[in-house]
Protein backbone atom coordinates (compact mmCIF):
# COMPACT_ATOMS: atom_id res chain seq x y z
CA UNK A 1 0.00 0.00 0.00
CA UNK A 2 1.46 3.63 -1.06
CA UNK A 3 1.79 5.62 2.44
CA UNK A 4 2.31 9.16 2.31
CA UNK A 5 4.12 10.66 5.76
CA UNK A 6 2.72 14.71 5.80
CA UNK A 7 4.62 15.18 8.90
CA UNK A 8 8.52 14.49 8.49
CA UNK A 9 11.57 16.47 8.77
CA UNK A 10 14.99 16.76 8.10
CA UNK A 11 17.85 18.31 9.78
CA UNK A 12 20.60 18.72 6.70
CA UNK A 13 22.92 20.36 8.57
CA UNK A 14 26.75 19.41 9.92
CA UNK A 15 26.14 16.70 12.92
CA UNK A 16 22.80 15.23 11.99
CA UNK A 17 23.60 13.76 8.80
CA UNK A 18 22.98 9.99 10.16
CA UNK A 19 19.76 11.20 11.72
CA UNK A 20 18.75 12.00 8.35
CA UNK A 21 20.28 8.67 7.12
CA UNK A 22 18.34 6.81 9.83
CA UNK A 23 14.43 8.95 8.42
CA UNK A 24 15.45 7.51 5.18
CA UNK A 25 16.38 4.40 5.74
CA UNK A 26 13.58 3.73 8.68
CA UNK A 27 11.18 5.37 6.34
CA UNK A 28 11.92 3.06 3.05
CA UNK A 29 11.89 -0.50 5.82
CA UNK A 30 8.79 0.60 6.94
CA UNK A 31 7.01 1.10 3.49
CA UNK A 32 6.41 4.58 3.48
CA UNK A 33 6.59 5.48 0.24
CA UNK A 34 6.83 9.01 0.09
CA UNK A 35 7.55 11.90 3.00
CA UNK A 36 6.25 15.84 2.93
CA UNK A 37 9.02 17.08 4.69
CA UNK A 38 10.37 20.47 6.39
CA UNK A 39 13.89 21.54 7.79
CA UNK A 40 12.90 24.22 10.56
CA UNK A 41 15.82 26.54 9.91
CA UNK A 42 19.48 25.82 11.35
CA UNK A 43 17.19 23.69 14.12
CA UNK A 44 18.17 26.37 17.20
CA UNK A 45 22.31 26.15 15.86
CA UNK A 46 21.76 30.30 14.76
CA UNK A 47 18.21 31.22 15.79
CA UNK A 48 15.83 29.31 18.29
CA UNK A 49 13.86 26.77 15.88
CA UNK A 50 10.56 28.01 16.74
CA UNK A 51 11.33 31.30 16.35
CA UNK A 52 13.59 30.93 13.16
CA UNK A 53 14.70 34.28 11.78
CA UNK A 54 14.59 35.14 7.80
CA UNK A 55 18.30 33.85 7.33
CA UNK A 56 17.67 30.91 8.59
CA UNK A 57 14.38 29.84 7.13
CA UNK A 58 15.42 30.86 4.06
CA UNK A 59 18.77 29.10 4.11
CA UNK A 60 16.53 25.66 5.79
CA UNK A 61 14.08 25.89 3.00
CA UNK A 62 17.40 26.10 0.29
CA UNK A 63 18.80 22.97 1.73
CA UNK A 64 15.70 21.56 1.45
CA UNK A 65 15.35 22.51 -2.34
CA UNK A 66 18.98 21.19 -3.02
CA UNK A 67 18.45 17.90 -1.16
CA UNK A 68 15.30 17.20 -3.12
CA UNK A 69 16.88 17.92 -6.53
CA UNK A 70 19.91 15.47 -5.74
CA UNK A 71 17.64 12.59 -3.81
CA UNK A 72 16.62 9.73 -6.42
CA UNK A 73 15.53 6.95 -4.38
CA UNK A 74 12.30 6.00 -2.17
CA UNK A 75 10.51 7.46 -0.13
CA UNK A 76 10.02 10.68 -2.57
CA UNK A 77 10.73 13.59 -0.58
CA UNK A 78 8.69 16.96 -1.29
CA UNK A 79 9.05 19.99 0.89
CA UNK A 80 6.77 22.27 2.70
CA UNK A 81 8.30 25.98 2.59
CA UNK A 82 8.86 26.98 6.46
CA UNK A 83 8.35 30.46 7.88
CA UNK A 84 8.42 32.63 10.81
CA UNK A 85 4.97 34.51 10.25
CA UNK A 86 5.98 36.93 12.30
CA UNK A 87 8.59 38.26 9.60
CA UNK A 88 5.68 38.81 7.36
CA UNK A 89 7.66 40.48 3.95
CA UNK A 90 10.26 38.13 4.41
CA UNK A 91 7.36 35.18 4.74
CA UNK A 92 5.40 36.04 2.01
CA UNK A 93 8.92 36.27 -0.62
CA UNK A 94 9.83 33.02 0.97
CA UNK A 95 6.80 31.29 0.23
CA UNK A 96 6.48 32.81 -3.58
CA UNK A 97 10.06 31.44 -3.91
CA UNK A 98 9.23 28.03 -1.80
CA UNK A 99 6.28 27.10 -4.44
CA UNK A 100 7.06 28.52 -8.00
CA UNK A 101 10.86 27.98 -8.04
CA UNK A 102 11.43 25.14 -5.22
CA UNK A 103 8.47 23.35 -6.44
CA UNK A 104 7.48 23.09 -2.66
CA UNK A 105 3.74 21.29 -1.84
CA UNK A 106 2.94 23.10 1.42
CA UNK A 107 3.43 25.80 4.18
CA UNK A 108 5.05 24.95 7.62
CA UNK A 109 4.20 27.34 10.42
CA UNK A 110 6.42 26.45 13.70
CA UNK A 111 5.66 28.55 16.99
CA UNK A 112 6.41 31.97 17.29
CA UNK A 113 2.86 33.01 18.10
CA UNK A 114 -0.21 31.43 18.14
CA UNK A 115 -2.40 31.03 14.74
CA UNK A 116 -5.12 33.02 15.77
CA UNK A 117 -2.39 35.81 15.89
CA UNK A 118 -3.36 38.43 13.30
CA UNK A 119 0.32 38.02 11.91
CA UNK A 120 -0.72 34.46 10.70
CA UNK A 121 -3.51 35.97 8.09
CA UNK A 122 -1.23 36.89 5.25
CA UNK A 123 0.43 33.61 5.52
CA UNK A 124 -2.67 31.35 5.07
CA UNK A 125 -4.14 34.06 2.09
CA UNK A 126 -0.69 33.29 0.19
CA UNK A 127 -0.92 29.85 0.81
CA UNK A 128 -4.90 30.23 -0.08
CA UNK A 129 -3.54 31.95 -3.38
CA UNK A 130 -1.36 28.47 -4.16
CA UNK A 131 -3.77 26.01 -3.41
CA UNK A 132 -1.24 24.58 -0.60
CA UNK A 133 -1.90 23.29 2.68
CA UNK A 134 -0.80 24.82 5.84
CA UNK A 135 1.12 22.19 8.71
CA UNK A 136 0.85 24.03 11.70
CA UNK A 137 2.89 22.95 15.11
CA UNK A 138 0.23 22.13 17.78
CA UNK A 139 0.39 21.25 21.70
CA UNK A 140 -3.26 20.04 21.87
CA UNK A 141 -4.93 22.13 25.19
CA UNK A 142 -1.64 23.65 26.72
CA UNK A 143 -1.83 22.42 30.70
CA UNK A 144 1.04 25.13 30.32
CA UNK A 145 3.70 27.15 29.04
CA UNK A 146 5.98 25.53 26.95
CA UNK A 147 9.59 26.49 27.31
CA UNK A 148 11.02 27.99 23.93
CA UNK A 149 7.74 27.83 22.08
CA UNK A 150 4.43 29.58 21.72
CA UNK A 151 2.48 26.81 20.29
CA UNK A 152 -0.73 26.68 18.84
CA UNK A 153 -3.57 25.14 20.05
CA UNK A 154 -6.87 23.45 18.72
CA UNK A 155 -8.63 26.50 19.70
CA UNK A 156 -6.34 28.78 17.53
CA UNK A 157 -6.95 26.07 14.58
CA UNK A 158 -10.54 26.25 15.20
CA UNK A 159 -10.50 30.08 15.16
CA UNK A 160 -8.54 30.25 12.21
CA UNK A 161 -10.31 27.53 10.02
CA UNK A 162 -13.06 29.17 10.27
CA UNK A 163 -12.25 32.79 9.60
CA UNK A 164 -10.78 30.85 6.48
CA UNK A 165 -12.97 27.98 5.19
CA UNK A 166 -11.70 27.83 2.30
CA UNK A 167 -7.97 27.39 3.45
CA UNK A 168 -6.57 24.02 3.98
CA UNK A 169 -5.37 23.65 7.71
CA UNK A 170 -3.39 20.68 9.23
CA UNK A 171 -2.80 20.41 13.20
CA UNK A 172 0.20 18.81 13.34
CA UNK A 173 0.61 15.86 15.67
CA UNK A 174 -2.56 14.80 17.23
CA UNK A 175 0.00 12.57 19.48
CA UNK A 176 1.83 15.56 20.19
CA UNK A 177 1.28 16.00 23.62
CA UNK A 178 -1.94 17.44 25.66
CA UNK A 179 -5.37 16.69 25.86
CA UNK A 180 -5.91 15.24 22.12
CA UNK A 181 -9.71 14.34 22.53
CA UNK A 182 -10.40 18.15 23.81
CA UNK A 183 -8.40 19.24 19.83
CA UNK A 184 -10.33 16.74 18.61
CA UNK A 185 -13.87 18.08 19.41
CA UNK A 186 -12.61 21.58 19.05
CA UNK A 187 -11.87 21.50 15.18
CA UNK A 188 -14.16 18.79 14.43
CA UNK A 189 -17.22 21.71 12.81
CA UNK A 190 -14.24 23.27 10.52
CA UNK A 191 -14.00 20.35 7.51
CA UNK A 192 -11.35 22.64 6.17
CA UNK A 193 -9.30 21.80 9.25
CA UNK A 194 -7.36 18.31 9.10
CA UNK A 195 -4.91 16.58 11.60
CA UNK A 196 -1.89 14.13 11.11
CA UNK A 197 -1.45 11.06 12.96
CA UNK A 198 2.32 11.84 14.63
CA UNK A 199 3.85 12.67 17.58
CA UNK A 200 5.04 10.49 20.34
CA UNK A 201 1.72 10.15 22.35
CA UNK A 202 -0.33 6.81 21.08
CA UNK A 203 -2.64 5.71 23.18
CA UNK A 204 -4.68 3.01 21.80
CA UNK A 205 -7.63 4.21 19.97
CA UNK A 206 -6.54 7.51 18.95
CA UNK A 207 -6.99 7.34 15.39
CA UNK A 208 -10.14 5.31 15.53
CA UNK A 209 -10.93 8.57 17.55
CA UNK A 210 -10.10 11.09 15.20
CA UNK A 211 -12.32 9.39 12.35
CA UNK A 212 -15.13 9.11 14.45
CA UNK A 213 -15.25 12.53 15.85
CA UNK A 214 -13.60 14.54 12.86
CA UNK A 215 -14.80 11.69 9.79
CA UNK A 216 -12.07 9.74 7.72
CA UNK A 217 -11.58 12.32 4.69
CA UNK A 218 -9.94 14.53 7.22
CA UNK A 219 -7.06 12.21 9.02
CA UNK A 220 -3.60 11.97 7.83
CA UNK A 221 -0.67 9.88 8.36
CA UNK A 222 2.47 11.24 9.64
CA UNK A 223 5.32 10.42 12.03
CA UNK A 224 7.02 13.48 12.93
CA UNK A 225 10.44 12.77 15.33
CA UNK A 226 8.79 9.48 16.10
CA UNK A 227 9.00 7.41 12.85
CA UNK A 228 8.41 3.92 14.68
CA UNK A 229 5.68 4.96 16.68
CA UNK A 230 3.73 6.57 13.56
CA UNK A 231 4.48 3.14 12.04
CA UNK A 232 2.84 1.02 14.48
CA UNK A 233 0.14 3.37 15.71
CA UNK A 234 -0.81 3.40 12.19
CA UNK A 235 -0.58 -0.39 11.74
CA UNK A 236 -2.06 -1.47 14.84
CA UNK A 237 -5.45 0.80 14.45
CA UNK A 238 -8.55 -0.77 13.54
CA UNK A 239 -9.72 0.43 10.57
CA UNK A 240 -11.38 -0.71 7.84
CA UNK A 241 -9.94 -1.19 4.47
CA UNK A 242 -11.18 2.30 3.03
CA UNK A 243 -10.25 4.13 5.79
CA UNK A 244 -6.87 3.15 6.04
CA UNK A 245 -6.08 3.77 2.52
CA UNK A 246 -7.77 7.15 3.12
CA UNK A 247 -5.47 7.72 6.14
CA UNK A 248 -2.16 6.30 4.24
CA UNK A 249 -2.47 8.42 0.71
CA UNK A 250 -5.79 9.16 -0.32
CA UNK A 251 -6.62 11.95 1.80
CA UNK A 252 -2.94 13.18 1.34
CA UNK A 253 -3.07 13.27 -2.24
CA UNK A 254 -6.69 14.97 -2.55
CA UNK A 255 -5.52 18.12 -0.50
CA UNK A 256 -1.93 18.30 -1.49
CA UNK A 257 -1.59 19.12 -5.21
CA UNK A 258 1.22 17.54 -7.53
CA UNK A 259 1.88 14.47 -5.00
CA UNK A 260 2.61 11.13 -6.19
CA UNK A 261 3.33 8.03 -3.56
CA UNK B 1 9.45 -13.72 24.72
CA UNK B 2 7.96 -11.88 28.11
CA UNK B 3 6.22 -8.47 28.02
CA UNK B 4 6.87 -7.34 31.75
CA UNK B 5 3.64 -4.89 31.77
CA UNK B 6 0.05 -5.38 30.63
CA UNK B 7 -2.86 -3.86 32.57
CA UNK B 8 -6.35 -5.01 33.85
CA UNK B 9 -8.77 -3.09 35.76
CA UNK B 10 -10.76 0.50 35.20
CA UNK B 11 -8.59 3.42 34.26
CA UNK B 12 -10.82 6.04 35.54
CA UNK B 13 -9.41 9.32 32.95
CA UNK B 14 -10.06 7.90 29.34
CA UNK B 15 -12.14 4.95 27.47
CA UNK B 16 -9.83 2.46 26.90
CA UNK B 17 -11.19 -0.87 24.97
CA UNK B 18 -10.60 -4.66 25.08
CA UNK B 19 -9.82 -4.93 29.17
CA UNK B 20 -10.19 -8.72 29.05
CA UNK B 21 -8.09 -11.42 29.78
CA UNK B 22 -9.26 -13.28 26.54
CA UNK B 23 -8.25 -10.33 24.03
CA UNK B 24 -4.77 -9.75 25.61
CA UNK B 25 -4.11 -13.73 25.10
CA UNK B 26 -4.84 -12.76 21.81
CA UNK B 27 -3.01 -9.94 21.35
CA UNK B 28 0.06 -11.86 22.79
CA UNK B 29 -0.31 -14.52 20.59
CA UNK B 30 -0.54 -12.56 17.56
CA UNK B 31 3.38 -11.05 18.72
CA UNK B 32 4.40 -14.66 19.62
CA UNK B 33 4.57 -13.54 23.20
CA UNK B 34 4.90 -15.73 25.21
CA UNK B 35 4.46 -14.83 29.10
CA UNK B 36 3.06 -11.52 30.60
CA UNK B 37 3.52 -9.55 33.69
CA UNK B 38 -0.31 -8.13 34.64
CA UNK B 39 -1.17 -5.69 37.20
CA UNK B 40 -4.98 -4.66 38.07
CA UNK B 41 -4.71 -1.22 37.74
CA UNK B 42 -7.73 -1.02 39.97
CA UNK B 43 -5.11 -1.52 42.86
CA UNK B 44 -3.96 1.95 42.62
CA UNK B 45 -7.67 3.94 43.41
CA UNK B 46 -9.03 1.33 45.85
CA UNK B 47 -9.50 2.17 49.51
CA UNK B 48 -8.69 -1.22 50.61
CA UNK B 49 -6.03 -1.89 47.42
CA UNK B 50 -5.32 -5.72 48.46
CA UNK B 51 -9.21 -6.27 46.70
CA UNK B 52 -7.53 -6.16 43.19
CA UNK B 53 -4.97 -8.96 43.59
CA UNK B 54 -8.59 -10.97 43.87
CA UNK B 55 -9.69 -9.55 41.59
CA UNK B 56 -6.65 -10.36 39.05
CA UNK B 57 -6.47 -14.10 40.38
CA UNK B 58 -10.16 -14.51 39.64
CA UNK B 59 -9.61 -12.72 35.50
CA UNK B 60 -6.27 -14.79 35.40
CA UNK B 61 -8.81 -18.44 36.11
CA UNK B 62 -7.48 -20.68 32.98
CA UNK B 63 -4.96 -18.64 31.73
CA UNK B 64 -2.41 -19.05 34.66
CA UNK B 65 0.09 -20.45 32.74
CA UNK B 66 0.47 -17.12 30.12
CA UNK B 67 0.41 -14.35 32.73
CA UNK B 68 2.89 -13.60 35.99
CA UNK B 69 0.66 -12.00 38.28
CA UNK B 70 2.18 -8.45 40.37
CA UNK B 71 0.20 -7.56 43.47
CA UNK B 72 -0.53 -4.27 45.63
CA UNK B 73 -0.77 -3.61 48.87
CA UNK B 74 -1.01 -0.15 50.28
CA UNK B 75 2.18 -0.48 53.25
CA UNK B 76 0.01 2.50 54.84
CA UNK B 77 -2.86 0.70 55.23
CA UNK B 78 -3.57 -1.41 58.29
CA UNK B 79 -2.69 -5.22 57.87
CA UNK B 80 -0.63 -4.26 54.57
CA UNK B 81 1.68 -7.37 56.24
CA UNK B 82 -0.88 -9.74 56.13
CA UNK B 83 -2.18 -9.12 52.59
CA UNK B 84 1.18 -9.50 51.18
CA UNK B 85 2.41 -12.52 52.47
CA UNK B 86 -1.20 -13.81 51.43
CA UNK B 87 -0.32 -12.32 47.89
CA UNK B 88 3.20 -14.14 47.72
CA UNK B 89 2.61 -17.42 49.78
CA UNK B 90 -1.01 -18.65 48.88
CA UNK B 91 -1.37 -16.70 45.59
CA UNK B 92 1.91 -17.27 44.55
CA UNK B 93 2.20 -14.10 43.50
CA UNK B 94 6.22 -13.17 42.61
CA UNK B 95 6.47 -9.43 42.30
CA UNK B 96 4.99 -6.40 44.02
CA UNK B 97 3.70 -3.13 42.19
CA UNK B 98 3.83 -0.14 44.37
CA UNK B 99 1.91 3.38 43.52
CA UNK B 100 3.64 5.57 45.73
CA UNK B 101 1.85 8.79 43.67
CA UNK B 102 -1.42 7.33 44.46
CA UNK B 103 -1.24 5.87 47.92
CA UNK B 104 0.41 9.07 49.34
CA UNK B 105 3.90 8.45 50.39
CA UNK B 106 7.34 8.24 48.94
CA UNK B 107 9.62 5.66 48.70
CA UNK B 108 11.97 6.88 51.01
CA UNK B 109 9.33 7.45 53.50
CA UNK B 110 10.78 5.72 56.97
CA UNK B 111 7.62 3.91 57.76
CA UNK B 112 8.63 1.71 54.27
CA UNK B 113 10.91 0.27 56.32
CA UNK B 114 9.56 -3.02 57.62
CA UNK B 115 8.22 -3.02 53.84
CA UNK B 116 11.35 -3.74 52.13
CA UNK B 117 12.56 -6.18 55.18
CA UNK B 118 9.10 -8.67 54.16
CA UNK B 119 9.35 -8.08 50.49
CA UNK B 120 12.87 -9.70 50.75
CA UNK B 121 12.26 -12.28 53.23
CA UNK B 122 9.28 -13.32 50.65
CA UNK B 123 11.87 -12.97 47.47
CA UNK B 124 9.18 -10.50 45.81
CA UNK B 125 10.82 -8.30 43.15
CA UNK B 126 9.57 -4.60 43.11
CA UNK B 127 7.36 -3.00 39.87
CA UNK B 128 6.84 1.11 39.56
CA UNK B 129 5.01 3.19 37.15
CA UNK B 130 6.27 6.34 36.45
CA UNK B 131 3.18 7.31 35.18
CA UNK B 132 0.41 6.40 33.58
CA UNK B 133 -0.38 8.91 31.14
CA UNK B 134 2.02 11.57 29.21
CA UNK B 135 2.00 13.97 31.49
CA UNK B 136 1.20 16.53 29.20
CA UNK B 137 -2.48 15.13 29.16
CA UNK B 138 -2.89 14.48 32.69
CA UNK B 139 -6.51 14.92 33.97
CA UNK B 140 -6.93 16.94 36.56
CA UNK B 141 -7.95 14.63 39.62
CA UNK B 142 -4.81 12.82 38.28
CA UNK B 143 -1.39 12.80 40.43
CA UNK B 144 1.87 13.45 39.20
CA UNK B 145 4.19 10.93 38.22
CA UNK B 146 7.01 9.26 41.06
CA UNK B 147 9.68 11.32 40.91
CA UNK B 148 13.27 10.24 39.52
CA UNK B 149 15.19 11.72 42.75
CA UNK B 150 12.57 9.19 44.92
CA UNK B 151 13.59 6.62 42.47
CA UNK B 152 17.55 7.48 42.40
CA UNK B 153 17.08 7.47 46.34
CA UNK B 154 15.54 4.31 47.11
CA UNK B 155 17.93 2.81 44.83
CA UNK B 156 20.87 4.04 46.22
CA UNK B 157 19.54 2.85 50.21
CA UNK B 158 18.13 -0.73 48.52
CA UNK B 159 20.65 -2.13 45.86
CA UNK B 160 19.69 -5.57 46.53
CA UNK B 161 16.29 -5.08 45.69
CA UNK B 162 15.18 -5.90 42.23
CA UNK B 163 13.23 -3.29 40.81
CA UNK B 164 11.56 -2.80 37.30
CA UNK B 165 10.62 0.65 36.07
CA UNK B 166 8.11 1.20 34.15
CA UNK B 167 7.11 4.66 32.09
CA UNK B 168 9.96 6.56 32.67
CA UNK B 169 10.46 9.20 30.34
CA UNK B 170 13.88 9.02 28.13
CA UNK B 171 15.49 12.04 30.06
CA UNK B 172 14.69 10.10 33.31
CA UNK B 173 16.13 7.24 32.48
CA UNK B 174 19.03 8.16 31.69
CA UNK B 175 19.19 10.11 35.00
CA UNK B 176 18.36 7.32 36.85
CA UNK B 177 21.09 4.89 34.84
CA UNK B 178 23.98 7.76 35.06
CA UNK B 179 23.13 8.02 39.12
CA UNK B 180 23.51 4.47 39.78
CA UNK B 181 25.68 2.66 36.71
CA UNK B 182 26.56 -0.15 38.91
CA UNK B 183 23.90 -1.76 40.37
CA UNK B 184 22.64 -4.36 38.16
CA UNK B 185 18.98 -4.98 40.35
CA UNK B 186 16.95 -3.05 37.90
CA UNK B 187 15.39 -2.50 34.87
CA UNK B 188 13.96 0.14 32.51
CA UNK B 189 11.25 -0.70 29.77
CA UNK B 190 11.68 2.19 26.87
CA UNK B 191 7.90 2.52 26.60
CA UNK B 192 7.42 6.51 27.70
CA UNK B 193 9.98 7.64 25.45
CA UNK B 194 8.23 10.61 24.60
CA UNK B 195 10.27 12.66 21.75
CA UNK B 196 12.79 10.88 21.30
CA UNK B 197 13.69 10.41 17.47
CA UNK B 198 15.36 6.95 16.92
CA UNK B 199 19.25 8.00 17.46
CA UNK B 200 18.52 8.72 20.69
CA UNK B 201 16.90 5.29 21.77
CA UNK B 202 20.21 4.12 20.00
CA UNK B 203 22.51 6.19 21.74
CA UNK B 204 20.32 5.43 24.73
CA UNK B 205 20.83 1.31 24.34
CA UNK B 206 24.41 1.49 23.70
CA UNK B 207 24.94 3.62 26.96
CA UNK B 208 22.74 1.54 29.60
CA UNK B 209 23.16 -2.14 27.39
CA UNK B 210 20.68 -4.58 26.47
CA UNK B 211 20.92 -6.62 29.73
CA UNK B 212 19.30 -3.26 31.40
CA UNK B 213 16.24 -2.95 29.31
CA UNK B 214 12.82 -4.81 29.40
CA UNK B 215 10.36 -4.71 26.80
CA UNK B 216 6.92 -3.90 27.87
CA UNK B 217 3.80 -3.56 25.93
CA UNK B 218 1.70 -1.66 28.53
CA UNK B 219 -1.32 -2.77 26.55
CA UNK B 220 -4.24 -1.67 26.45
CA UNK B 221 -2.92 1.90 26.95
CA UNK B 222 -1.18 1.36 24.17
CA UNK B 223 -1.46 -0.74 21.09
CA UNK B 224 0.79 -4.15 21.75
CA UNK B 225 3.55 -3.57 18.56
CA UNK B 226 4.43 0.43 19.90
CA UNK B 227 6.96 -1.04 22.66
CA UNK B 228 8.40 -4.30 20.35
CA UNK B 229 8.89 -1.70 17.73
CA UNK B 230 10.36 1.03 20.26
CA UNK B 231 13.00 -1.98 21.13
CA UNK B 232 13.29 -2.93 17.49
CA UNK B 233 14.19 0.89 16.50
CA UNK B 234 17.44 0.28 17.82
CA UNK B 235 18.78 -2.92 15.81
CA UNK B 236 18.34 -5.00 18.43
CA UNK B 237 18.30 -8.92 17.45
CA UNK B 238 14.89 -10.83 18.24
CA UNK B 239 16.77 -12.92 20.77
CA UNK B 240 17.81 -10.21 22.57
CA UNK B 241 17.64 -10.37 26.24
CA UNK B 242 15.54 -7.67 26.38
CA UNK B 243 12.91 -9.21 25.12
CA UNK B 244 12.37 -11.97 27.67
CA UNK B 245 16.11 -13.47 29.36
CA UNK B 246 16.17 -10.18 31.72
CA UNK B 247 12.98 -10.88 32.87
CA UNK B 248 13.68 -14.35 33.45
CA UNK B 249 17.27 -13.65 35.57
CA UNK B 250 15.21 -11.42 37.80
CA UNK B 251 13.03 -14.41 38.30
CA UNK B 252 15.69 -16.81 38.14
CA UNK B 253 17.57 -15.08 41.14
CA UNK B 254 15.27 -14.71 43.21
CA UNK B 255 13.88 -18.94 43.53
Amino acid sequence: MKLIDVHAHLYLIEGREEEDRWRLEFSKKYGISAIIASVLGSWGKRTPTYFPNPEDFISGNKRLWKFINTHKNSPKVYGYVAVNQVFTRESIEEIERGIEIYGFVGVKLVAPVPCSDPSTFPIVEKAMEYNVPILIHTFHKKPQKLWGQNPSDSSDIAKLAKKYPEAKIIMAHIGGGGDWEYALKAIKDYDNAFLDTSGSGCDRGMIEKAIRVVGEDRVLFGTDLNITTGIAKFNEARLSGSQREKIAWKNAMNIFGGVES
Amino acid sequence: MIDSLMVLGHWPFRRIDDVNITDFVKVMDKSNVEKAMIIDVNGAFYRDSSESNYELIEALKGVEDRFIPLGTINPLYPGWKDDLKEMAERSGFRGLILYPNYHGYILSDERLEKLWEVVKSLNLFLSIIVSFEDSRQRHPLDVGPVSESEIIGFLRKHPELKLAIHNASYGMARDIFLSNPNNPNYLFDMTFFYDVPIGETIRFLKMVGEDRVCFSSFYPFRDYKIGIMKVKETGVKNDSPIFGNNIRRFLDEME
